[in-house]
């Protein structure tokens, strides 16, 4: 990009990405266990006040090669992906893989995972799907007492509510951070790109969190002093399902667009809600989970598009691009009702389908620059 | 003022040149394995029979899957915008487009002025677009401006062809082959499955008259009247089918010069331009 120089940071911070396997190597070698985790459900701060990474499995944008064997080739490409490296020993040193109960082929990997990697112990959340109810409570937090259990016994350390509390404070800290980050981008021009924004929520989700706070913060401070890119354009929110790769949001700025908002696992939904330390840690944890109806795979569906309503009103996007990575049902199901929600208030959305591969980038750049010059368009 | 549009395809390559809104002289050429080299192409070509070169050239916009490489042009506009502009021009008031090209077909909705207000494209394979036609062609020996004619003279929608994958389609024809079937029955079933292909990319976007077809494929009118019969409008061709996406780039930078005019030195859609100006990280 051409214009004022960009923050240094950001460059720790795309190696953290472009090499995201190196931070739980580093950890392992200084005697530490890392936990793979997929999907919302399974919390964080429980893996962490145990002794353990939580890793958030970023794929590879490349074909899928071993897991076809495994899995049908008309399910989720990342999930796959990840299967892939599973089975070509890149997840070696995973000593636990956490899973929630959202997607049939997140479940899925129960199944398989055994038979693929048989040294690596896998444990699903099975979290209740029908969120922002009260009544799922006890229910809910039998399950994250289970999982508790279930980390202390691969760490070999027992989480005490003072761990849990402290682990707690160090994410919502985090959380705190990226919150303020993308608030930058609400400013017209915004401060930060799309891109340099999402590379930022991705990097802190898989770095250890006391140094990716300390990251941020440093971020924040070289930002407040930069100049902000002279760039204008119709302003986009992205949202969709888990996006790991910067790749189409690069498309997306490349083309013209400026992505003011994200609405993805990968980022926002993953620092949207801080836990808080009120009362128990384990409850805090809960009434968290309980109003994380950000995923596809959780009700109620209407909450969720009253938050990217409301992101576009916050980030003042003009057109909404809703991601689907391919042959994610999920999201594709509720393609046609958010277009009916956003066609109410007269938000363009404009529905795409990509490939984890990144297969099919050029006709993909004509779909998003048509786009924008329809949206564009007085 | 003169201007040039430039439409590099996946199979041809396109070029208009414009004289104060009416077309001086057009180009269609095969696309070669190098875009610079077919739109450099293409574009003198377009020229000499102008009698004119580059330098007289108020502006230049690109269009098409080698859009970004046109070394030439101020700027890059998306094919469906193009389509859009383009074929207002001439269909006035059109409402619906159905651009069938090479590699890829998109229905457009537009307001009647040639704006875009939403657009579907095909996001699978080339089934249901022009590389298709090219394919039954060859394993029939017979022309591709043979095939609509031919496909005609079957009564009915023909043998069935899949739908949804070239390959398997041609695997199904060389059977056919085999058991005799006659050849505007095969031409039939294929013109057939390429219009019930495309026909849901129209219903998406919703059909409204004026309604025109695009590119190479409106030529075809073993594939147009049975779209019409589907439906049950009757379809504008414009002269020239091919050439709408590059008449489009040629009135954008028609517009382009006179907006440039109008300001100063700010062009407002030149940041569109991918061209040197990449992502950031």
């Amino acid at each position: 990009m051409t214009g004022p120089a960009r923050p240094p940071v950001l460059d720790e911070l795309r190696a953290v990405v472009r090499d995201p396997a190196t931070i739980p190597r580093a950890w392992k070698a200084a005697g530490g266990k890392v936990a793979g985790v997929r999907c919302l459900f399974a919390p964080e701060e429980i893996l962490w006040a145990a002794g353990m990474l939580p890793y958030p499995l970023p794929g590879s944008p490349e074909p899928v090669r071993l897991a076809d064997a495994w899995l049908q080739p008309c399910t989720c490409e990342y999930v796959r992906n990840l299967l892939d490296h599973a089975l070509d020993g890149r997840l070696a040193f995973l000593d636990l893989l956490a899973l929630s109960n959202t997607c049939d082929i997140t479940r899925r990997l129960l199944d398989v995972w055994p038979q693929c990697m048989p040294g690596t112990p896998v444990h699903l959340v099975n979290n209740p799907q029908k969120l922002l109810e009260d009544g799922n409570r006890q229910f809910f937090l039998e399950e994250l007492r289970r999982f508790q259990a279930r980390a202390e016994a691969v760490s070999g350390k027992p989480v005490t509510p003072e761990g849990l509390r402290e682990a707690t404070r160090l994410y919502d800290e985090t959380r705190a951070l990226l919150t303020e980050l993308y608030g930058l981008r609400r400013e017209d021009p915004p401060r930060l790109t799309g891109p340099e924004a999402f590379v930022a929520a991705f990097a802190a989700s898989i770095l250890p969190k006391d140094r990716a706070n300390t990251l941020l913060r440093r971020l924040l401070d070289e930002l407040r002093s930069s100049e902000p890119p002279d760039r204008f354009g119709p302003r986009i929110l992205v949202t969709g399902s888990a996006l790991d790769d910067p790749a189409l949001l690069e498309l997306i700025e490349e083309v013209g667009g400026l992505v003011v908002a994200d609405d993805l696992c990968t980022t926002s939904r993953w620092f949207a809600h801080p836990v808080g330390t009120d009362g128990e840690p384990l409850d805090a944890l809960w009434r968290m989970l309980n109003k994380r109806t950000l995923c596809a795979c959780t009700f109620p569906t209407e909450a969720r598009f009253d938050r990217i309503l409301a992101m576009v009103d916050e980030f003042h996007a003009d057109a909404v691009v809703q991601f689907n990575l391919k042959y994610c049902h999920p999201f594709l199901h509720e393609s046609q009702p958010l277009r009916k929600r956003l066609e109410a208030r007269n938000v363009p959305l404009t529905i795409l389908e990509v490939g984890h591969d990144r297969s099919g980038f050029g006709q993909l750049r004509t779909r998003i620059q048509a786009f924008l010059e329809m949206v564009e368009q007085p | 003022m003169i201007t040039l549009g430039v439409d590099v395809g996946s199979l041809t390559g396109k070029a208009v040149v414009l004289r104060d809104g009416e077309i001086l002289a057009w180009e269609v050429i095969l696309t070669g394995p190098d875009s610079v080299e077919t739109a450099t192409t293409v574009a003198h070509a377009a020229l000499a029979k102008a009698g004119l070169g580059l330098d007289d050239m108020t502006a230049i916009v690109s269009t098409g899957y080698g859009r970004i490489v046109v070394p030439f042009a101020q700027r890059n506009v998306s094919e469906i915008s193009c389509h859009a502009k383009g074929a207002n021009r001439l269909v006035p008031g059109v409402r619906t487009i159905l651009d069938m090209g090479g590699q890829d077909c998109k229905a457009i909705r537009c307001d009647g002025t040639g704006k875009v207000t939403s657009f579907v494209m095909n996001d699978k394979c080339a089934a249901g677009a022009g590389r298709s036609m090219g394919i039954v062609a060859d394993l029939l020996k017979i022309r591709l401006e043979d095939l609509g004619p031919l496909a005609l003279e079957a009564p009915g929608d023909g043998v069935p062809v899949s739908s949804t994958c070239v390959v398997f389609a041609r695997s199904e024809i060389l059977s056919y082959q085999r058991e005799a079937t006659p050849k505007s029955e095969i031409l039939a079933g294929a013109c057939t499955a390429l219009a019930s292909r495309v026909l849901g990319l129209v219903k998406r976007v919703g059909l409204e008259p004026e309604f025109a077809i695009t590119g190479g494929i409106a030529k075809n009118v073993g594939v147009v009247r049975r779209l019409e019969r589907a439906l049950g409008v009757e379809a504008r061709i414009p002269p020239e089918p091919q050439i709408v996406g590059a008449l489009g780039a040629a009135i954008f930078a028609r517009e382009l010069a006179e907006k440039k005019a109008k300001r100063g030195d700010r062009g407002a859609g030149e940041r569109r331009s991918s061209l040197g100006e990449g992502g950031s990280s």
